[in-house]
C-alpha cells in the first residue's frame, strides 16, 4: 500500500513495448536498474507498468534493441498538476477556500443555551456573548471549567451547568433551581433564621440548638436554630463555646400580598395581509442589504429570522443572511367585558398559584377578591401560605473574631 | 562450510506458493514471455514455466514474481532450446 502511494505521488506510467526482441529489451533494463510491474504479453510485445524517470532511462536501450514505446497511461501527481495548469486559479482559490475554513474553524461563532427558562436563557446569553465568550473568540482561550465555575457564581438560581465546545459553537446545557444553598450552609459556620413573619407549624433540628417552638409567632431575622454551642463545666459556668453550621427544615404559615391589576380597554392589533419581506446579508458585523422594500404605513411589527452559515451540525461560520417579515397593523380600540377581565385575573392568579404549588408551598388560604374599579379590574388580597422560612446566616461572633484578626494581622505588619 | 548454493553460486533460488504464485531470485534475465510459456535464463541452465494467464508481477534485476494458474516447472538446456 505504502509503495503504491509513494509511486503514485512520484508518478508512473503504463508502457507498452513492441518490435523485433521485447525479451532482450526487458533483460537490458532491469539490468540498469530500472524497475518495472504488472508485465503483460500483448500481441505486439509486451505492456508495463515504470516510474516516470525511467522513460528516460530506458531511450538508449529502445533505440539499440531497434524497439518502439508507446504510452498507454500517465498516472500520478505529477501528471494531474501538469493536466491542471490552466487552471492554476481554479486550484488556487480552492486553496485559499480551505485555508479560510481552517482558520474560521479556530474560533466560536455560536452560542447556544439549552435550558429550562427562556428568559433566564436569553439573560445568560447575552451576558456570556458580553463578558466571557464575544463571537469570534479564539477557541483555545475558552476554558469550559473557568466559564461554568464563573456562570454558577454570578447566575445563583444554576443548580446545575455543562458547557460544551463542538465545532464552532459553544454549547451551555443548564438547569434552574435551589440546589447550591445546602453547598453554602456546610460550608459556612452560622444560624438559621426566619426569612419572614411567620407562625412555625413544623420544625426538624439536625445541627444546632433550636431556639423556637412548634404555634411561636417569629419576626423575620429572628434566630430558629442557632449554630452556637455552649460548653458548661460542673458549677454550670460556660467552659468552652463552639460553632457550627445550624441544619433543620422550619416551615411557617406566613401572609403573602397579591395585588394585580388589568385597564378594560386596550388596543388589539390588527394585522394587514399586505406584508413585505426582505433579505440581509451579513459577514461579522457588516450588512448588506440589496433591496429594501418601502413601507408606507406607520406601524409595523418585524419579525426577522437570523440564518447563519453551516458546515454540517456544529461548524458555524461567522456569515448568513436574514429574513425580515414586515407586517403592518392598525390599533383598534377595544373594551373587555367583566368576565372576561375577571377571567384573565383569575387566570393571573391560578398561574402564581400554581408556581407555589411546584416550589413545594402549600397554600391554605386565598382571600384574593377580584373587583372592578373605575376602569380597572382589580385583583387584591393575601394568600396565607405554609413555605419553608429557613434563611442562613453566618454567625455574628465568629465574623467579629473574623475582624478583630485581620485588625491585629494590620496592626503587626506596621 | 555450510554455505548455501544460491549465495556461494548464484544457484536459482525459487519459491512457490500453490500454483498461483511463484518468486524466482537470483536469474539472469527472460528468453521468453507469453501468457502460456515463460523460460527464464539462468547461471548454468534454464527455466521454463508452463501455465495459463501467466503475468510478471514485478521484475528487477535479482528478483521476479511470477502469478497465473502454474502446470508445471522444468529445468531445460541451452541446447535443448535450439533444438
Amino acid at each position: 500500500m505504502l509503495l503504491r502511494i509513494l509511486r503514485f505521488i512520484l508518478g508512473y506510467v503504463k508502457v507498452e513495448v513492441f518490435g523485433f526482441a521485447p525479451e532482450r529489451l526487458m533483460n537490458l533494463i532491469i539490468k540498469n536498474e530500472i524497475v518495472v510491474w504488472e508485465v503483460e504479453y500483448t500481441e505486439q510485445g509486451y505492456c508495463f507498468f515504470t516510474g516516470r524517470k525511467n522513460l528516460i532511462k530506458m531511450k538508449p536501450y529502445l533505440q539499440k534493441t531497434n524497439m518502439k514505446l508507446k504510452v498507454m497511461e500517465r498516472i500520478g501527481i505529477p501528471y494531474i498538476v501538469k493536466r491542471n495548469r490552466k487552471r492554476v486559479a481554479f486550484v488556487l482559490g480552492f486553496g485559499i477556500f480551505l485555508c479560510g475554513l481552517y482558520i474560521l474553524s479556530l474560533f466560536v461563532w455560536e452560542v447556544r443555551i439549552v435550558g429550562e427558562d427562556k428568559l433566564v436563557a436569553d439573560n445568560l446569553l447575552e451576558r456570556i456573548e458580553e463578558k466571557y465568550v464575544p463571537l469570534g473568540t479564539l477557541k483555545k482561550n475558552v476554558n469550559c471549567n473557568h466559564l461554568e465555575e464563573s456562570l454558577r457564581k454570578e447566575f445563583e438560581d444554576i443548580s446545575w451547568i455543562s458547557c460544551e465546545l463542538k465545532g464552532t459553537g459553544l454549547t451551555i446545557y443548564l438547569e434552574e433551581g435551589m440546589a447550591p444553598q445546602k453547598a453554602i450552609l456546610k460550608e459556612k459556620n452560622g444560624d438559621i433564621v426566619a426569612a419572614k413573619d411567620a407562625t412555625i407549624t413544623k420544625m426538624i433540628t439536625r445541627e444546632g440548638t433550636p431556639l423556637v417552638k412548634v404555634n411561636q409567632d417569629v419576626k423575620k431575622g429572628d434566630i430558629l436554630i442557632s449554630g452556637t454551642i455552649y460548653i458548661y463545666d460542673d458549677n454550670n459556668e460556660i467552659l468552652e463555646t463552639s460553632y457550627i453550621a445550624a441544619d433543620g427544615d422550619v416551615y411557617g404559615v406566613t401572609k403573602s400580598d397579591y395585588e394585580d391589576y388589568i385597564d378594560l380597554t386596550y388596543y388589539d392589533k390588527k394585522h394587514s395581509d399586505n406584508a413585505k419581506e426582505y433579505i440581509t446579508f451579513y459577514f461579522g458585523d457588516y450588512c448588506i442589504t440589496p433591496y429594501t422594500p418601502k413601507m408606507q404605513d406607520e406601524k409595523y411589527d418585524i419579525y426577522t429570522e437570523i440564518n447563519k452559515a453551516k458546515i454540517l451540525n456544529d461548524f458555524y461560520l461567522p456569515f448568513g443572511y436574514k429574513k425580515t417579515k414586515c407586517t403592518p397593523y392598525t390599533l383598534e380600540r377595544k373594551k373587555y367585558t367583566e368576565k372576561e377581565a375577571a377571567a384573565i385575573l383569575q387566570e393571573r392568579l391560578n398561574k402564581k398559584i400554581k408556581a407555589f404549588t411546584e416550589k413545594g408551598v402549600e397554600i391554605i388560604k386565598n382571600d384574593v377578591k377580584i373587583e372592578q374599579s373605575g376602569d380597572k379590574m382589580i385583583a387584591k388580597g393575601t394568600l396565607t401560605i405554609k413555605e419553608s422560612i429557613v434563611s442562613f446566616k453566618e454567625n455574628s461572633a465568629i465574623i467579629h473574631d473574623k475582624q478583630e484578626a485581620e485588625i491585629g494581622e494590620e496592626n503587626e505588619h506596621e | 562450510m555450510n554455505i548455501p548454493g544460491d549465495v556461494l553460486c548464484g544457484e536459482l533460488l525459487i519459491r512457490m506458493f500453490g500454483n498461483r504464485e511463484i518468486i524466482i531470485e537470483n536469474h539472469k534475465g527472460i528468453h521468453l514471455y507469453t501468457s502460456e510459456e515463460i523460460i527464464i535464463t539462468c547461471k548454468h541452465t534454464m527455466l521454463r514455466i508452463c501455465g495459463e494467464k501467466l503475468l510478471i508481477q514485478y521484475f528487477s534485476g535479482c528478483d521476479m514474481k511470477i502469478t497465473g494458474i502454474i502446470q508445471s516447472i522444468s529445468y531445460i538446456s541451452k541446447a535443448e532450446l535450439c533444438c
